[in-house]
């Protein structure tokens, strides 16, 4: 019950978050997100910067760019946009920290059934990509080029690309099987298969 | 040349991957290393390869202290780097380059090796993969990528390859092709494998690791293939029904169920 409130909370916090355009009430909602936090604070604070800084990073760069050329920039806009984006990863990491998303989710089958797979997934693709930058130290005799991450990246999202299309029609091949669709007409219902 | 003190780790969840591990390696040894699927032998090579640090114990190649903190030294890092290698279990992971050319050439290139072409071609030879020089690296099959990794690593001519599972996802053909070219090689090998049946092929000297995580032999393989207690206490050794035109019986086998 208690993860379910939180969620009910955090899902409320966010609708909120993205209809207010005060400065000053974003603000406060963050400081009172940050009194949540409590002792994590600080941890989640720097994740959640950690999250969305090259993301959010890219967009300012790139407003501020064309705001100035166009000579319509505005400095309270951008900082709106920075605290939502930032309350907004605040919030979801606040979150992840203080539920369990599987007790929470428990009330629907079919909820618990997406979340079942996108965590197993997850937890796949965060050990691949572990795996992936220790292979690319470890062949790495002195500190790699800039070309050479460039090749490293796009290696590996093709590779990653490629397991997550095919491991999408295993798995929906999977659940067919074991009777998850009963009807075929449905959206992810058994597959065609030109192999 | 590498020497485990008192060893444990533990993933960041706390799941406990080695207890209290200590062994020695000596230079030319050929030493397979054993355990059922999770007792940590992965975990063990990448501590080996330096890319893992344990919360207690110590690790020491060539008398250095390998730690996060010694490796950043620049003449360590590259010395080491270029003396120890590890084939990963997947060798997706270890192929990013544009060709199987450039592939090879990559650690040469870093180590600014003289003749970076020769050796390519030396050692594509070697491998067979001639042919294969100006492909895409992904666009092989599983076999040839396991060639593509291993040519990647030997033409760094380092003195320990780590090898995790390198007959995993291997066809019959490439395994045997592995297996002589592990033994014709000469330098220090650390192969992790479940697979008894190939065990004696790819060493003497055998480490095993228990389900709890603790070295609990040492020594020639030939004495542990002999302790079937210890073999089913390690979970290699299994037992199942056979049923031979009516005749059902049981008994222990070795061979891999992977």
């Amino acid at each position: 019950m208690r993860d379910r409130v939180w969620l009910a909370v955090y899902l409320v916090a966010v609708i909120s978050a993205t209809m207010v355009h005060d400065l000053r009430i974003l603000a406060a909602f963050l400081l009172v997100a940050a009194i949540v936090g409590g002792r994590e604070t600080l941890a989640i604070a720097r994740r959640a910067g950690q999250a969305v800084l090259f993301f959010h990073a890219v967009v300012a760069i790139s407003y501020t760019a064309l705001g100035l050329f166009q000579g319509n920039f505005s400095a309270s806009f951008l900082a709106l946009l920075t605290l939502r984006v930032f309350l907004l990863a605040f919030l979801t990491f606040l979150l992840q920290r203080r539920i369990n998303l599987f007790r929470a989710l428990a009330f629907s089958q079919t909820l618990a059934y997406v979340l079942t797979l996108a965590y197993s997934q997850a937890m796949t693709f965060r050990r691949l990509l572990g795996e992936f930058r220790m292979a690319l130290r470890s062949r790495s005799v002195r500190r790699p080029r800039i070309a050479d991450l460039y090749r490293h990246g796009a290696a590996t999202a093709t590779f990653l690309l490629g397991k997550a299309l095919h491991d999408s029609v295993e798995i929906t091949q999977a659940m067919a099987s074991r009777g998850f669709f009963s009807d075929s007409r449905e959206p992810g219902g058994p597959v065609d298969d030109a192999d | 040349m590498m020497r485990i003190e008192g060893l444990t780790f533990a993933y960041p969840e706390e799941k406990l991957a080695l207890s209290d591990v200590s062994f020695e390696i000596r230079a030319g040894e050929k030493i397979v290393l054993l355990g059922a699927n999770g007792c940590g032998k992965s975990t063990l090579l990448k501590i080996l390869n330096g890319l893992i640090f344990p919360r207690s114990g110590k690790y020491l190649f060539r008398d250095h202290r390998i730690t996060k903190r010694t490796l950043k030294g620049r003449g360590l890092h590259r010395d080491f780097r270029s003396s120890v290698v590890l084939l990963f279990q997947r060798p997706d992971a270890m192929l990013f380059n544009p060709t199987v050319y450039d592939e090879i050439a990559f650690g040469p290139r870093q180590l600014g090796m003289d003749g970076v072409e020769q050796r390519v071609a030396d050692w594509s030879e070697e491998f067979g993969l001639t042919d294969l020089l100006r492909r895409e690296p992904f666009s092989l099959s599983g076999g040839e990528k396991q060639k593509v990794c291993l040519a990647s690593l030997l033409a760094l001519e380092p003195d320990v390859l780590l090898l995790d599972e390198p007959t995993a996802n291997l066809d019959p053909r490439t395994t045997g092709w592995l297996v002589d070219l592990l033994q014709d090689l000469t330098l220090t090998t650390v192969v992790a494998t479940h697979n008894l049946s190939l065990a004696a092929e790819l060493g003497e000297r055998t480490l095993l690791l228990s389900e709890d995580h603790r070295l609990t032999y040492d020594g020639p393989l030939t004495h542990l293939l002999g302790d079937r207690e210890r073999l089913l206490e390690a979970n290699l050794l299994h037992r199942h029904r056979h049923r031979h035109e009516g005749l059902e019986h049981r008994h222990y086998h070795t061979h891999d169920w992977s």
